[in-house]
């Protein structure tokens, strides 16, 4: 009996040093610092620029069904489907052909971290890691509300960032719905096709 | 019967079983705690991916995400030097207890439905970033990893033995002065 109150005391112990090192040492993280109030995955809300008969108001020629993209499957995410336009890896390549990217009229941006981003991104992309919005949202956002269309990409399918950040752009930015893209298949589709890659830090706005 | 029992006891009592079990324990969570801790926001964002975590409110897996690599530090910092290190056992092994569902369940969802859209081979070539530190896993080679340091915090728990440990160390110190004053006057 004294063992097993002595070995739950010391498991207490061990507890109670792990709150005060892992809050304190948070407090002094700079970019890796986890916000404890900021909601990192908050609850999608019905587009609000549908109308009643579920036709999407944006003039799009973008994938509004994903099981057209040959032999891949819903997004692991199946709201997103419903949520925002999908882009295939051709309309990507196709928009970022476009004299529009060039001149500023289509922005592509990067969900993912430093890292992951420095080591190779489609040209011209911007970073905006979601996980660390604190960083980025500042400069990022008036690009985005300045320009015709956004094309939002993480890693993968298995990525659920891009989704994440789309939703803050249009939840919390007011960026209109209809000039947001999700680009499901991400990094890992477009590297995989070798299309041209840029590498290192992108151009601070 | 009894030759068996008495011949674990002897093992036991040597100690080194228990050494061994706390430094192959205490080494590998000290690399698992190390590797979180350098980007807690990845482990975060693994943990949502998880679906198996209450998010509401928020605060709750954002300080579990804070704390946890903390306590598996402690943990195995504990179990490295023998000091609290039932205390440490025991916490790894509720621990690990508690990651198998979440690790279960999320490769079942996996395996049922392919991100990638081809089936997997086997249940046992589903691999995922299971936010352990490690990266990328196969599902079978993590459960075999975590049954295997579940038992090693197991025997470190039933273990009768304090030797190699700053606990005997303390105990030794704590008899031997409780000796010294009940000693009887010659």
């Amino acid at each position: 009996m004294k063992t097993t109150l002595t070995t739950i005391a010391q498991m207490v112990g061990l507890a109670v040093i792990a709150l005060a090192l892992g809050f304190g040492a948070n407090t002094v993280r700079g970019k890796n610092q986890v916000h404890l109030g900021r909601d990192y995955k908050p609850k999608s809300v019905p587009r609000t620029d549908v109308e009643p008969s579920g036709r999407d108001t944006a003039t799009t020629t973008t994938v509004a069904d994903p099981n057209s993209q040959a032999g891949q499957k819903l997004p692991s995410n199946s709201e997103a489907a419903a949520e925002f336009q999908h882009v295939s890896l051709d309309e990507v390549r196709a928009l970022q052909a476009d004299p529009k990217t060039a001149s500023g009229s289509y922005l592509f941006v990067d969900a993912r971290k430093d890292e992951a981003f420095e080591a190779g991104h489609i040209p011209g992309a911007i970073q905006c890691d979601y996980w660390r919005l604190d960083t980025y949202l500042d400069a990022v956002l008036p690009r985005v509300l300045g320009v015709e269309k956004v094309i939002v990409y993480c890693n993968g399918k298995q990525c659920e960032d891009s989704l994440e950040l789309c939703r803050t752009f249009t939840q919390t930015a007011q960026v209109p719905w209809s000039s947001i893209y999700l680009f499901k298949g991400g990094w890992e589709e477009w590297s995989a096709a070798k299309l041209p890659v840029e590498t290192g830090r992108e151009d601070k706005p | 019967m009894n030759a068996v029992a008495g011949l674990l006891r002897r093992i036991d009592s040597s100690g080194v079983p228990q050494l061994l079990a706390r430094l192959a324990v205490g080494g590998m969570f000290a690399y698992l705690a190390y590797m979180k801790l350098q980007d807690p926001l990845e482990l975060l964002k693994q943990m949502h991916l998880y679906n198996s975590f209450p998010t509401d409110p928020p605060q709750l897996i954002n300080a579990v995400a804070v704390v946890l690599p903390w306590f598996e530090l402690l943990c195995a910092v504990a179990l490295v030097l023998g000091l609290w290190a039932r205390g440490a056992a025991a916490s790894v092994a509720v621990m690990l207890l508690g990651f198998a569902p979440p690790l279960i369940i999320r490769a079942l969802g996996l395996y049922h439905d392919p991100p990638t859209g081809a089936p997997y081979a086997g249940f046992c070539a589903v691999s995922f970033n299971c936010g352990c530190g490690t990266g990328e896993v196969f599902i079978c080679a993590k459960l075999a990893e975590n049954i295997a340091l579940f038992g090693g915090a197991i025997l470190v728990l039933v273990s009768a033995s304090s030797r190699f440990s700053l606990d005997g160390l303390s105990w030794r110190r704590h008899a031997r002065s409780t000796s010294r004053t009940h000693a009887p006057a010659v």
